[in-house]
């Protein structure tokens, strides 16, 4: 097509994206280096270190890296186990990956009426089963499609490549681990880039399970955030949403390196 | 060993299907199915009256009118965008269109939280704040749909652009006639995912919307939830997903085409 078809095909759908979260995304910045979002003087890193010595922006960091971190760990290790058995087992394929991936799609709103009502995450003294109710819905809504993501790399495996393992003697889990999962390197750290942009998702099913204010266990950077917002202190959002696109770039940034160095290799 | 990793493999699917069975089961009884099944002492019965009584609940009536206006709003809008923006994607050769894509993954990527302060600015200025037009328009344009597109189109082989060429000399007509029909099923996927997305808003809606009478159910059914009828309440709110899962599902083994 000509270029300047082509650029007024795209021309609207990019514009409205640039307008919506580009633009946003450059003012976030701006705004965590002014007084305040009705007085616009530099302030430097003032809004920076005031965040980062208050006690619940640290208790929210520390929770979406502690939990979080585990989010990630226990689903990436149940769409490991899940992944090679639906690529044992051809048969419960398509109903599996229809079972793994309705959870996905399954309104927040719907699921939490049942976990509030198992884990009683309304109750102020719950805050362990607390944790646990996040990590069990995270893992329901998520792990399934890490699972099917990972099964579909599986199956892109040449299979004379495992058929030669098996000559020379090596068993179904060894083949898995020192064969299949290094070739599916690439794949695993896409998968965890998606487990990473649920983590940073799930604190809409934390809102709703627990509502504004969670038990300090469960209390994340974004509960901060949305204090912070209700008390139009908008520039500490700004700066904490700064320094959370920080954080969500190294993960990324790092996840994106394994993938790099898979592919080269 | 087969046998035994097939029930392994069993097990774990009936525990990811366990929820839902547990939340239908839980809405078809007179009583907390949950609580009994915690050991707790509840009257059980079944019945369908959890069904029937919720439309007399006019607060949720009025929060689903919303979510439905929400999302097929912005189904409506988000579906030519997404292929408009994928087209080209996908077909332009013009400087910076990786850097476009990089940037429509990496918004996708961060968290929302990452932009609430302007987006709640901008709609103000706009005059767009506290209406469900400021929700449509956020999720409209997002990065999800353009780059699910460029992916199925960028699939379609460069043969068939070709081939088109030869028999018409209009390009539209080409992506009309030629490609938009091998792109149906994974446009499916698309609809699929976008409604789920634009049906499951909680956070745009809890910045944009202050007045709770706009609020989609998404966000207020926890809220407005009247009792023992909540079961009742989410298996009704999950259904129009379900059913589109079910039928994307069929769309696809027609096709023979994963979703995947």
């Amino acid at each position: 097509m000509k270029k300047q078809k082509l650029l007024l095909i795209g021309a609207l759908p990019l514009l409205g994206f640039a307008a919506c979260y580009l633009v946003p995304l450059g003012m976030t910045v701006y705004y965590a280096l002014v007084n305040s979002a009705f007085d616009d003087r530099f302030a430097g890193l003032d809004n920076f270190s005031y965040v980062m010595s208050n006690q619940y922006f640290q208790m929210g960091m520390q929770n979406l890296s502690l939990l979080g971190g585990g989010m990630i760990l226990a689903a990436l290790l149940a769409s490991l186990v899940i992944a090679p058995l639906l690529y044992r087992h051809p048969k419960l394929t398509g109903l599996g990956m229809a079972v793994l991936l309705l959870p996905l799609l399954i309104p927040s709103v719907s699921a939490v009426s049942l976990w509030s009502a198992v884990f009683d995450t309304r109750s102020m003294l719950a805050s362990a089963s607390s944790q646990a109710a996040l990590i069990t819905l995270y893992l329901w809504k998520y792990a399934g499609v890490g699972a099917v993501l990972l099964y579909t790399a599986l199956q892109k495996i040449p299979q004379a490549i495992t058929d030669a393992a098996a000559l020379d003697g090596a068993g179904a889990v060894r083949t898995y681990f020192a064969i299949r999962l290094p070739m599916a390197g690439e794949q695993l750290a896409g998968v965890m880039i998606f487990l990473t942009m649920f983590m940073f998702r799930c604190y809409k099913e934390s809102y709703l399970l627990f509502g504004d204010y969670p038990s300090s266990k469960v209390y994340m950077l974004q509960h901060y955030m949305n204090h912070q917002y209700v008390k139009m202190n908008f520039q500490y959002v700004a700066a904490c949403a700064v320094l959370l696109v920080l954080f969500a770039l190294i993960l990324y940034g790092a996840a994106f390196l394994i993938m790099k160095r898979r592919r080269l290799a | 060993m087969k046998k035994i990793t097939a029930c392994v493999l069993v097990v774990l699917l009936l525990t990811f299907a366990l929820p839902m069975l547990m939340l239908f089961a839980a809405s078809f009884f007179q009583g907390d199915l949950i609580s009994f099944l915690k050991g707790e002492t509840v009257f059980l019965q079944a019945s369908w009256q959890r069904y029937t009584i919720m439309f007399d609940n006019e607060e949720l009536l009025i929060q689903l009118m919303n979510s439905i206006k929400i999302a097929l709003s912005t189904l409506i809008l988000q579906l030519p965008l997404s292929v408009l923006g994928g087209l080209f994607l996908a077909r332009s050769s013009i400087k910076g269109v990786g850097l476009i894509r990089v940037l429509l993954l990496l918004l996708l990527l961060l968290p929302f939280q990452s932009i609430m302060v302007p987006v709640f600015k901008m709609s103000r200025w706009l005059n767009l704040y506290d209406t469900q037009l400021a929700v449509i328009l956020m999720q409209a344009f997002s990065p999800l749909g353009p780059l699910i597109a460029w992916l199925l189109i960028r699939a379609i082989p460069g043969e068939h652009w070709e081939a088109a060429l030869l028999d018409c000399k209009s390009q539209l007509t080409i992506f009309c006639r030629a490609i938009m029909p091998q792109l149906l099923p994974g446009l499916a996927v698309l609809t699929l995912l976008c409604f789920a997305e634009a049906w499951n808003l909680v956070e745009l809606p809890l910045i944009l919307l202050p007045d709770t009478e706009l609020r989609p159910a998404s966000l207020m059914l926890n809220d407005i939830r009247s009792g023992s009828n909540q079961y009742a309440e989410a298996v009704l709110y999950a259904l129009p997903i379900l059913l589109l899962y079910g039928i994307t599902g069929i769309t696809l083994k027609k096709e023979d085409i994963s979703i995947v």
